[in-house]
């Protein structure tokens, strides 16, 4: 699949500048979110094997129940 | 509330990052002045999609963004319209990339869908989009010793083209929506 173009920082920037002339670059980096978001919590490995376990459990339970409905 | 998402009718950015990652603008509000909303596309990581890239937007307080926060947008459409065009901006940078919204609450959850919904023939000129029913429901105030009540399909990721259809029970509520440039 042939790849797709990616736009220039000038092009944007162009852009950006057009709608307000002072707009400035900030690379001031923000930390996560207020709430414990589960993106944050899904980079403990301990959640994640948790799910991982749950997973493995609801699809077990699923496969028993459909069997026994046969 | 009738939202119209429209990329010619947005606020102007007052900050920009070269990686488009983050992205601030005024919102002017019905309880007086302007609130200033940050737009940040983050990595995060989930065992489904491994890593991939997280919108949120709200004001910043203390150097993080306060996504509960309940802000009275003056023109409600020209903020999410902005909001939208950050993620749009950011795709066209990585355009084999995709970023993911979460409703941070089941009404935000409905609300974006119904956004997305009613503005289904704008949105897909630009984007693909899926909504997911997503084990993310469980981390919400679920202690991990707690016995789970829970559709078993919120365990597994499934991709769901969302159409321009109603609702039609819970279920089919999607709390997560994952963006592709189009």
């Amino acid at each position: 699949m042939e790849k797709r173009r990616s736009e220039p920082f000038e092009e944007f920037f162009n852009r950006v500048k057009k709608a307000n002339p002072n707009v400035r670059i900030d690379n001031t980096p923000v930390k996560s979110n207020k709430r414990d978001s589960f993106a944050e919590n899904m980079k403990s490995q301990e959640q994640a094997d948790f799910f991982m376990k749950m997973l493995k459990m609801l699809q077990q339970e699923q496969k028993e129940k459909e069997q026994k409905e046969k | 509330m009738h939202v119209v998402i429209n990329f010619e009718d947005t606020y102007p950015f007052e900050t920009v990052t070269p990686d488009r990652t983050k992205f601030t603008f005024n919102s002017p509000v019905l309880n007086g002045g302007p609130v200033t909303i940050t737009v940040t596309i983050k990595s995060a990581f989930s065992p489904f999609f491994m890593e991939f890239m997280n919108l949120a937007f709200g004001p910043e307080i203390e150097g993080q963004i306060d996504d509960f926060a309940a802000i009275r947008h003056v023109n409600l459409s020209k903020a999410f319209s902005t909001v939208l065009l950050c993620g749009y901006d950011y795709l066209k940078f990585n355009p084999e990339a995709f970023i993911g919204m979460d409703g941070s609450d089941f009404r935000r959850a409905y609300f974006y869908f119904r956004i997305i919904q009613r503005n289904y023939e704008y949105l897909h000129q630009h984007f693909r989009i899926y909504g997911a029913k997503f084990y993310v429901r469980l981390v919400r105030g679920q202690d991990k010793n707690d016995y789970l009540k829970i559709d078993p399909e919120e365990l597994i990721y499934l991709p769901y083209q969302i159409e321009n259809s109603p609702l039609i029970d819970h279920k089919s509520l999607y709390n997560y929506f994952i963006l592709y440039l189009k």
